[in-house]
């Protein structure tokens, strides 16, 4: 089982689409997925799922009064899940130390993907500890920069291999911190990029997985790029079906940066 | 670089006609102290070197290539200089400065102090070599880590994080960011 804590630092920047459909994209690829919503105290998996609410959730593994088997739940297309409750009840009584070892639970799967909160308190900490490998997603500011260097050098110090970084909802603006930037600032491999995507924000609204409302859309096609780096099983672009629109765009904003 | 201004003893010294070698020997009989200022058209722009004597010994050397936005300093900005002389197109200005005024610049500067050997003082004919403003050319392409952390001006986030380590994590934290909620 390959678990890898996705976390950033810095707020908004993506993490848990990329948690999500990240999943979806293993999924896709026949592996046995599960994705946890570690973010106890601003849980947003489920919503992304469409999901209200369920009977027990990481909430309760992580007070004590459930295991992490009896929270896993059937996802779409393939994909499993551990919701994070929406209520802000027993948020007092949550240990995080509990953590590592309900994710060690669920040594049946392929890959264990935990969507952590922002920043660096003790619930992002725990979800970092939990796993064993870092997947940094950062967008093209100076800010989100400083948040990752952070993270970065929290998992470093906790044992926690980095495995790469997503460079995520960029303009390709000259202004834009680049991902080349990053990674040499980060030390640390760009594994997939992904401009904005204005089919994540539908998908978002319907409360459906972008993956699968919108499969050949860029951000989509770039998860399963990521995907494919994080499998050993690189994705030849040139093969991929794209979203010709949004390619366009793309192109065009390239050109004509200063 | 930037060095107090000083006397200026010699202004505009065509590097086409200078002999180099001549002027640091006639700046080390004078037990000159200050700076010879070399200002040359490069390639890509404006390149000035500045060596430091003190005593009519060369202590310190700097060499800055505007194009690229970068200094090389000591050793390497000295074999600059040199190169620099030997340029088709430049000038060179000789300024005085008094001992206390050399030993507070290269004090503000320590890696810019470079002894050159006896050997690298000896007279000899040098070839201008256009490959040093190239070799920094394909460094500006490739800023280190260091020089990006300055630029963002994060250099303060490679610190180790001050929040927590191994011990008991505890939900305070999260509280603050739930302020308002009552909880249970």
């Amino acid at each position: 089982m390959r678990s890898i804590a996705v976390a950033s630092g810095k707020g908004g920047v993506g993490k848990t689409s990329v948690s999500l459909n990240l999943g979806l994209a293993l999924a896709e690829k026949g592996l046995k997925v599960c994705v946890v919503d570690a973010d106890v105290g601003m849980a947003n998996l489920g919503i992304l799922l469409g999901v209200d609410r369920a009977p027990i959730s990481l909430h309760n593994v992580l007070t004590g009064e459930a295991s992490m088997r009896d929270a896993v739940y059937d996802g779409p297309a393939g994909l499993n899940y551990v919701p994070a409750g929406l209520s802000t009840e027993r948020i007092r009584r949550i240990d995080y130390g509990r953590l590592r070892a309900a994710v060690g639970e669920l040594k049946s799967f392929d890959f264990v993907i935990i969507d952590c909160p922002s920043g660096l308190a003790p619930d992002a900490q725990a979800g970092i500890k939990a796993a064993k490998e870092l997947l940094v997603v950062v967008t093209p500011e100076p800010s989100s920069l400083a948040d990752a260097l952070k993270v970065r050098s929290f998992a470093e110090k906790n044992g926690v291999r980095v495995a790469g970084f997503v460079y995520n909802m960029y303009y390709a603006d000259a202004a834009e911190v680049s991902a080349k930037d990053m990674g040499t600032v980060l030390e640390a491999k760009l594994l997939a990029q992904s401009p904005i995507d204005a089919n994540v924000r539908r998908a978002s609204a319907t409360q459906e997985p972008v993956f699968l409302k919108f499969p050949n859309t860029t951000f989509s096609q770039r998860m399963r790029v990521l995907a494919g780096e994080l499998t050993g099983e690189p994705v030849d672009e040139s093969k991929v079906k794209k979203d010709w629109l949004a390619e366009l765009v793309e192109q065009i904003t390239r050109i004509f940066r200063v | 670089m930037n060095l107090p201004s000083g006397n200026a003893l010699k202004t505009g010294l065509d590097v086409a006609v200078i002999d180099f070698f001549a002027l640091l020997r006639e700046l080390s009989d004078r037990k000159f102290s200050g700076y010879a200022a070399i200002a040359t058209q490069g390639k890509y722009g404006i390149e000035e070197g500045t060596q430091v004597f003190d005593d009519g010994k060369p202590v310190a050397s700097f060499y800055e290539y505007y194009a690229f936005r970068k200094m090389a300093v000591g050793g390497d900005a000295f074999k600059r200089v040199l190169n620099a002389s030997t340029a088709i197109k430049g000038v060179i200005d000789v300024v005085e400065l008094t001992n206390e005024q050399v030993q507070l610049a290269i004090a503000f500067n320590e890696a810019a102090i470079y002894i050159p050997s006896a050997a690298e003082l000896r007279p000899r004919k040098i070839e201008f070599d256009p490959l040093f403003e190239e070799e920094f050319k394909f460094q500006s392409l490739s800023p280190t880590r260091d020089e990006l952390l300055k630029k963002y001006k994060v250099s303060g986030a490679v610190a180790q994080p001050s929040a927590g380590d191994d011990g008991l994590p505890a939900v305070d934290d999260l509280l603050e960011r739930l302020a308002g909620d009552d909880g249970e």
